[in-house]
């Protein structure tokens, strides 16, 4: 049985993570009564982040999937990937030096879900990058990709009012960036390790140049300015980072126009005769509810929001709602990655500092790399790679015994880990779709179908080889370990699963979020996204491409369009 | 958005076994003469088996760290767990005699790591319970042992209460001893 609240709400959003949360801020700063809906629960940092304790390593995530079960994942049908190009066997993953995988496929995709208010940015590591212009026209300046219905110069405003949100830390001077105005707050220094690695991509004519993050070096709105712990991913115990819930979402609070419905799980959205989003049923502690607003925001991420309007069919729209294209679930961009772990002679202690603080931007713009097609960044890492704290880098260590504690003793503290991440040109063939088994709530599971292109391969190589030319050249001494999405995909930036686009025909939603379909539905979250943004991390343009879609709902309303 | 993948396999796995591993221990068991899920000789030749995986030496070894009583915890509420551990300690006993050692127990510090080594190291395809318990044994220890304080001491590790304030400095030398 289904029971049906009274009220109805201007809005609903439907995730509360980079771009449910500020939609839910904008919507509500401008007078709408907006209902979020959760499906984790609000976590407390210093109540429920595991670094708050000594013994930190031991102990879950707060936030992670607690659905998955052992070896699965709830909502994914996990399948056998695409067999390996062995053209390219020299980019397998080997966490022992000279080992690699001898797998003929690629791992079934599966990716962390994060439950909880904040959405992926309980975990995320606070990279707050705008796009650059040229990400916006792939396809007219390079011929990659597809072009964005908006442009660079409409998000600006956008993401100015997205970093002073976030508190953004930042340099304004970065010669590969649209020229801009200072950020929110100061740019952090360059960690011990990063001077390092500096030093190194200077002799390679590289600038290593400090990461924009929503790591605020000033306090913001009482909150502390980042303690440089390393503790992004795991749920900062200072509330430092500026995750949704402690910014965007506390400030819509604020407001009173903010209803946070937590632990509370979208099921389906119902279709009226009118062809409007009727609906929204969710289940909560076991007891199903049916609620109705004005508009409906998805923000679930680029597999759950496809999954969920290819599930919700109607009878007027059997392929599922908003999918008139055809192209719900389409141009699934995974995460083109990888990661080389190298190890100095003396101890670097790479683990202090904010997590990934800098960046080299040289090889961003596509076609900058021989005949690499795709845009990618490079980086510096503390705690990517594993090796955090002593636990993680003892069970990486081959061995046990006196070795073993002698590795440790000489080793810990000596290793670093760089990484590139390109874009992957969006194509039709990659996809999300539905698959015949449901999970605990009846909603059939998601199948992600990703294979790699030429293209892909050789952006992989080439950054392959530009991490180990850069650890090379800042003295390290030994490989310990890479990792490349050739053999296990990475899920950190996928998108594209919605795009926006000006015609109906090859795209689901307008350059506003709105459904092409459906008048009172809108997406804000990366499956919009037509692109990745030549490497650049994707939560604040995400964040910014909601707030605008705020807007245009508030115009729209105003003008009685809705 | 880049949340860490460890070697993402690696990282996937071990967010779930440290779910499942991740238990306060039973205060009896670490306050420490309760046994509970194993039997006296089956204890002490798994005190001989952690000794060996993290050794006393100019440090604290694993014994120090009361790994013995977290792993006992864990195994009190995990039957199937509970079973590989019983397995494979009474197969790393029997290899210690047919060597001609009374026990494992008996045997010295090298001893021990070279029948524990040679289960470990074994192939894949050759692999029956005495691999998997290495396997898991191992991962165990050295979880038990480097997560707590007293591992965190021995390479100087300061856990992240406080922040880093001085992350864009060297390094200050805090190890407990040099190997």
């Amino acid at each position: 049985m289904i029971t049906t609240r009274p009220e109805t709400f201007d809005a609903i959003v439907v995730g509360s993570g980079a771009g449910g949360g500020f939609a839910a801020m904008g919507l509500a700063e401008a007078g709408m009564r907006v209902l979020l809906l959760e499906r984790g629960r609000r976590f407390e940092p210093r109540r429920d982040f595991p670094m708050n304790h000594p013994d930190w390593e031991l102990r879950p995530r707060a936030f992670r999937d607690t659905e998955v079960p052992a070896g699965g994942d709830a909502s994914l049908v996990l399948e056998d990937g695409v067999a390996l190009n062995p053209r390219y066997a020299h980019l397998r993953s080997s966490s022992t030096p000279g080992e690699r995988s001898k797998a003929s496929h690629r791992t079934p995709f599966r990716y962390e879900r994060v439950f909880g208010l904040g959405g992926t940015t309980l975990h995320y590591q606070g990279e707050a990058h705008r796009f650059s212009d040229h990400a916006f026209r792939p396809a007219s300046l390079y011929g990659f990709g597809v072009d964005w219905p908006v442009s660079y110069a409409e998000l600006a405003p956008y993401y100015e009012r997205a970093e002073h949100v976030l508190g953004v830390a930042g340099d304004a001077a970065n010669p590969f960036k649209p020229s801009r105005g200072p950020f929110p707050t100061p740019a952090h220094k360059l960690s011990y390790a990063s001077q390092r690695i500096a030093a190194g991509a200077a002799n390679l004519g590289w600038a290593l140049l400090p990461n924009s993050l929503a790591l605020p070096t000033r306090s913001i709105d009482a909150r502390p300015p980042c303690q440089r712990s390393g503790g992004c991913v795991q749920g900062c115990i200072f509330g430092a980072k500026s995750s949704v819930d402690l910014t965007a979402i506390r400030r819509a609070e604020g407001t009173g126009r903010l209803q946070v419905q937590t632990e509370s799980r979208v099921l389906a959205l119902e279709m009226g005769q009118d062809g409007r989003v009727d609906g929204v049923v969710y289940r909560r502690a076991n007891s199903d509810y049916r609620v109705r607003g004005r508009v409906v925001l998805l923000a679930t991420g680029a597999v759950e929001t496809p999954r969920l309007l290819l599930a919700s069919r109607s009878s007027s729209q059997s392929n599922g709602i908003a999918n008139s294209s055809g192209l719900v679930g389409q141009f699934f961009m995974e995460t083109l990655l990888v990661e080389v772990t190298v190890r100095f002679d003396d101890r670097i202690d790479a683990y202090r500092g904010p997590p990934i603080d800098s960046r080299i931007w040289n090889f961003s713009r596509p076609g900058r790399d021989g005949s690499v097609r795709s845009g990618y960044v490079l980086g510096v890492s503390g705690t990517l790679g594993g090796f955090h704290g002593p636990m993680s880098h003892a069970l990486l260590l081959p061995g046990l015994g006196r070795a073993h504690k002698d590795a440790m003793r000489s080793r810990f503290g000596t290793s670093v880990t760089l990484f590139g991440i390109a874009e992957q040109e969006p194509r039709a063939g990659n996809r999300v779709t539905l698959a015949d088994s449901k999970d605990s709530d009846g909603i059939p599971l998601a199948r992600v179908q990703a294979a790699h292109s030429e293209a892909d391969l050789l952006a992989l190589d080439a950054m392959l080889t530009r991490v180990k030319e850069l650890g090379q050249a800042a003295g390290a001494v030994e490989v310990l370990q890479q990792g490349t999405t050739y053999d296990v995909p990475a899920a950190s930036h996928i998108g594209g699963t919605c795009r926006m686009g000006g015609d109906p025909r090859a795209s689901v939603v307008t350059a506003y979020g709105r459904s092409h379909d459906v008048p009172n539905l809108f997406i804000t979250d990366a499956s919009v996204l037509p692109g990745q943004g030549a490497g650049d991390s994707p939560s604040l343009t995400i964040q910014s491409l909601a707030l605008r879609t705020a807007e245009h709902i508030v115009t729209l309303a105003r003008r009685r369009e809705l | 958005m880049f949340p860490l993948r460890a070697t993402r396999r690696a990282f996937l796995g071990s967010v779930l076994w440290i779910s499942l591993l991740w238990r306060r221990p039973d205060p009896a068991l670490a306050q420490s003469n309760v046994v509970a899920p194993l039997d006296p000789p089956t204890r002490e030749i798994l005190e001989a088996v952690v000794n060996a995986i993290v050794p006393r030496d100019q440090d604290p070894g694993a014994l120090d760290a009361g790994v013995p009583a977290r792993i006992l915890s864990h195994l009190s509420t995990h039957p199937e767990a509970l079973k590989l551990y019983q397995a494979g300690l009474e197969l790393v006993d029997r290899l210690a005699r047919q060597s001609g050692a009374p026990s494992f127990r008996a045997l010295e510090g090298p001893e021990r790591e070279r029948i524990l080594l040679a289960l470990l190291n074994a192939p894949d395809d050759s692999r029956e319970a005495g691999g998997l318990f290495l396997t898991r044994v191992r991962r165990d220890v050295l979880a038990f042992y480097w997560g707590s304080a007293v591992g965190q001491a021995v390479v100087g590790y300061r856990p992240p209460l406080s922040g880093y304030l001085d992350y864009a400095n060297p390094p200050v030398e805090t190890r407990r001893s040099r190997p």
